[in-house]
Formats: C-alpha cells, sequence, structure tokens
C-alpha cells in the first residue's frame, strides 16, 4: 500500500463521442500535495469523481490505497465537489453532526477518528459562521467555506479538492489555502483541482498536467521550475497555449 | 451505519409530512364541531358553504398526503442519490445496500404512518360530529365486547391468522412496489436525454411482467384483503388461468397459499432491489 492512488489504462467515456479520460496512467504518494492542471474540460472533475466512486470507469482500474472505490475506501478519501452538494435546509451544526455520525467514529476500516467535531466547530467560529444559521441562507462564499471546513476536518489519507478556490474573491482564496495547509494530516496527500494555479503554486509539492483526457506531465514543482526554467503558472500558460 | 442513514432520512422527510398531518388534524376537529352544529345551523347558506368549503379543503389536505407519500418516494430517491445531494450520499462510507434499504424503509412508514393518521382523523371527526353525552349514554361496552367476542367465535383463530397473512402479504406489496419505483429510477439514470420517459415506461413495462406472472400464478388474488365471510381468503374462486394457487391450496391449504403468495411478493421485490443495487454499484454515474 504504497501508493495512495492509482491509476492503470483508465478511460471514461460520455456517450459514443466525449472521451474525458483517455488511457491514462497515474500514480501518487502519501503525504504530497499535488496540483492537478488543466484547462476546462481536460478530464480534472471526471478523474476525481472516478476516484470517489461517483462514476464508473469506461475502461481501465483506480484504487484508493489499493482498493477498488466503495465504502472502505470512502472513509479515507475526503472530498470537496465543485458544486453545492449539501442538503441546503439543514443547519451548520446539523451538517457537522452528521459528518461526525458518519465518518467521526472507529470502524473496521479505520481505528482512528475520522472526523474533528472540535475542529470544525473552532475553524467555523473563527470566520464568525453561525452554526444555527441554515445553509440556505448563507452567501456563497460562506457556504463554500463551511464545505471547505467540514472536508478539512476529516481526517483523511486523500484529500480530493475540485476546484477549492474557484468560486471566491482573492482574501478567501488565501483563507481557503491556509485552511488546507494548516489542516490535512502530514501522512495524507491532497489533490487540487483548478486552473487557478498562481494562487496554489506555492503550495504544491507536484504537478499533474491533464490536456484532452490525458496526461501531459507529472512532475514536481522545483523540478518544472530548474528545467524549464519558469514558474508554473507559466509553463502552464505555454502548454495550453490556445 | 443504516441507523445513521434512517435518522436522517426521517429528519428530512418529517417536516412535510408533519404540517400535513397538523393540518388534517385540526380540519378534523373543526369539521367534527360544523357536524354537531349542523342541526342548529341547518338554515344559514353561508354556515352551508363554510362546511362546503371546509369538506373540500380536508378532502384536499388527504389527497396532498396520498400525492405526497408517492412524490416524496420518487423525489429522496432521485434527489437525495442521484442528484446534486448524491455527492455527498455516495461518498459517506455506507454500502449501497444501506442507502436504499434507508429510503426503503422511510418511505414505507411515511406510507403507514399516512394510513393511520387518515384513519385517526377521520374517527375524531366522525367521534367529535355525532358522539356526545347523549349517545355515549346509550352505548354499552359490555355489548361491545359481546360482538367481540362473537366475531372471534364465529371466524374462529383461521380468521386472524388470514388477518395476518393480509397485513404480511400487503406489506411485501407496498415494499415490492416501491422498490419497483427505485429501479425504474436507476434505469432512467442510464438515459442520457428523455430521463422521465425512461422511467416512466421502464415502471410500466416492469409492472406489466410483474402482473402476467401474478395472473398466471393467482398470485394476485391473495393479496387482496380478506373477505371474512370466506374465513380464509378464497384463493381458488374466480381465478381460472391460476393453476399453481389452486394446486398448494387443495393439496396444503389455506395457509400454503397464503406463504406462497408471501414469498413471491418478497421474491419480486429481492429482485428490484437486486436490479436498483446492481444498477447503483456498477452504473452509478454523477455527471
Amino acid at each position: 500500500m504504497s501508493k495512495v492512488l492509482t491509476c492503470e489504462h483508465l478511460s471514461k467515456t460520455y456517450g459514443k463521442e466525449k472521451t474525458a479520460l483517455d488511457n491514462i496512467d497515474l500514480s501518487l504518494d502519501f503525504g504530497r500535495i499535488v496540483g492537478l492542471l488543466g484547462p476546462n474540460g481536460s478530464g480534472k472533475t471526471t478523474l476525481i469523481k472516478l476516484a470517489n466512486g461517483l462514476l464508473q470507469p469506461s475502461a481501465g482500474v483506480l484504487k484508493i490505497a489499493g482498493m477498488t472505490p466503495g465504502p472502505e475506501t470512502k472513509e479515507i478519501v475526503s472530498y470537496l465537489p465543485d458544486a453545492d452538494w449539501l442538503p441546503d435546509w439543514m443547519r451548520v451544526e446539523e451538517l457537522v453532526n452528521m459528518f461526525r455520525d458518519f465518518y467521526g467514529t472507529p470502524s473496521e476500516a479505520k481505528a482512528y477518528i475520522g472526523f474533528d467535531a472540535a475542529k470544525a466547530n473552532e475553524m467555523l467560529a473563527r470566520l464568525n459562521i453561525d452554526p444555527k444559521a441554515r445553509l440556505k441562507t448563507l452567501s456563497k462564499g460562506n457556504k463554500e467555506k463551511v464545505q471547505l471546513v467540514l472536508a478539512m476536518s476529516r481526517a483523511a489519507k486523500l484529500y480530493l479538492l475540485d476546484e477549492p478556490i474557484g468560486g471566491v474573491d482573492p482574501a478567501a482564496r488565501d483563507y481557503i489555502l491556509n485552511t488546507i495547509i494548516s489542516n490535512y494530516s502530514k501522512d495524507a496527500t491532497v489533490v487540487i483541482s483548478t486552473h487557478l494555479i498562481e494562487d496554489i503554486e506555492p503550495v504544491l509539492d507536484e504537478a499533474v498536467f491533464l490536456k484532452d483526457g490525458k496526461i501531459f506531465a507529472h512532475r514536481a514543482v522545483d523540478d518544472i521550475r530548474e528545467t524549464e526554467g519558469m514558474s508554473v503558472d507559466a509553463y502552464f500558460r505555454e502548454v495550453f497555449k490556445c | 451505519m443504516l441507523k445513521q442513514l434512517l435518522k436522517y432520512e426521517f429528519k428530512a422527510t418529517k417536516r412535510l409530512y408533519f404540517g400535513l398531518y397538523l393540518a388534517l388534524a385540526l380540519l378534523s376537529v373543526v369539521l367534527g364541531v360544523t357536524f354537531r352544529q349542523e342541526h342548529a345551523l341547518a338554515h344559514s347558506t353561508s354556515f352551508q358553504n363554510l362546511q362546503v368549503i371546509l369538506m373540500i379543503v380536508y378532502v384536499s389536505v388527504i389527497l396532498a398526503i396520498a400525492v405526497l407519500c408517492f412524490v416524496n418516494t420518487v423525489q429522496r430517491f432521485c434527489r437525495n442519490l442521484l442528484g446534486r445531494e448524491g455527492y455527498l450520499m455516495h461518498t459517506l462510507p455506507v454500502t449501497e445496500t444501506q442507502l436504499i434499504l434507508s429510503k426503503l424503509l422511510t418511505s414505507m412508514v411515511w406510507v403507514l404512518c399516512s394510513g393511520l393518521v387518515g384513519v385517526v382523523c377521520i374517527t375524531v371527526m366522525v367521534s367529535i360530529g355525532v358522539l356526545d353525552a347523549e349517545v355515549l349514554g346509550t352505548l354499552s361496552w359490555d355489548r361491545w365486547k359481546q360482538l367481540w367476542q362473537m366475531l372471534y367465535e364465529e371466524l374462529g383463530p383461521e380468521f386472524w391468522v388470514a388477518m395476518v397473512w393480509t397485513i404480511l402479504i400487503n406489506l411485501a406489496r407496498l415494499a415490492s412496489l416501491i422498490l419497483c419505483v427505485y429501479a425504474a429510477c436507476m434505469i432512467a439514470h442510464q438515459f442520457k436525454k428523455q430521463t422521465m420517459v425512461a422511467g416512466i415506461l421502464a415502471f410500466i413495462g416492469m409492472n406489466i411482467v410483474e402482473n402476467q406472472i401474478d395472473k398466471l400464478l393467482g398470485t394476485n388474488d391473495a393479496a387482496l384483503f380478506v373477505d371474512v365471510t370466506y374465513k380464509l381468503v378464497d384463493v381458488s374462486n374466480g381465478s381460472e388461468g391460476a393453476p399453481v394457487m389452486h394446486y398448494i391450496a387443495a393439496a396444503f391449504g389455506q395457509g400454503a397459499s397464503c406463504l406462497f403468495c408471501f414469498v413471491f411478493t418478497v421474491a419480486i421485490a429481492a429482485v428490484y432491489f437486486c436490479l436498483t443495487r446492481w444498477l447503483m454499484k456498477h452504473k452509478l454515474n454523477l455527471e
């Protein structure tokens, strides 16, 4: 179980026309912060959904810590989708309790506590988010913060964050990145999917570039800077120039 | 984890049902009171109009509860598991079996509760409207006891056995119907376009197949409510194309035929359950 995520000849097609992922091979180590980079429609969200079992591969295999996506992998994967995914009639405190009920108790798959409710409440208090407020009454930015707080309060082995900074202002982006960096378990891997590379570049260990459903490059960030003589953002602009 | 899923499923659905139950209970009391005043205000046109309006509202609330039971069954499955909330539900550390069972059990409980609330509310309405101290004075509880005793002796224990079977078979029928809806939703999920049409056609198609098998075996006769005059449901009556049930009833007795009907209904429900589970496990695509 040396790899947290492996893909072998993984493909995903939507219908007959659209190929979202085309025969990709990828493996990610534990304890890394990985940028999943690529323009819109390059297959980033598809790959993350496949890892969560929300989509089924058309061909190939995807494994999380050596396991096919299922209840066992869901114990160790923390997912932040790029859409509103929580029931908006629920109060913030009810959502915290819900996460505690489902992830917060030790089970066969994990001997540790999978959700830290105290940490979540502390982060919410720091953000001045009323725990009694219903999710639907919160602003877009606050809603995203609640979702992020819930995802980052999990003690997971793999964090899959799909566009965590896509819909928020630059000040909130800093907060979100700070939250990610200061809250993930150090032996865990964080995968951040985004096309806002400049913002996340300082925190990345490695970058996976997706282009037209294929892996264009999977390199250490330092290696890109040294070899190409440019930042990851500049390299991205070079590679994906229209 | 099933316990947790049930907890949040009831939490999500109770607000809708409790509101309508409360409205029905209040209307039952109000209508009961108006019935009681009927003689005194029989000549008042406005009173009669009010009574008609209240009656229409009352029937509307009962219909709303019935519609809610069906719509909520479909909606909770589709929106919660196949819509945006599916991102949460399918990333919880639970199995597909637990997800389907939580939806099924909650829907069944609400359908049964709605029926019970309906019966209680109508009883309350009639009681308030008809029963008063005078009427209650003429009622002898001993007579009720005698009537009950007579019924029990006349019908015998077979009646109660048949009642238990009727309840079990109809519960299985309810579960089978709900699971058929779920299977239709999962089939519809496989289509990119015309999803709703695909779901409706799948539901109709599966029901036609089920009914044909039902007719062939004669199991549909036994699922109806027990006819007390025959003490036990008469499965052979009018079931010309029912050799299996007829044979079982003749060879092993009515109890065996009821058991066969129950097992058959559970088997149909299990087929729908397995189909739903398989599609959810292997063909889920939340795009």
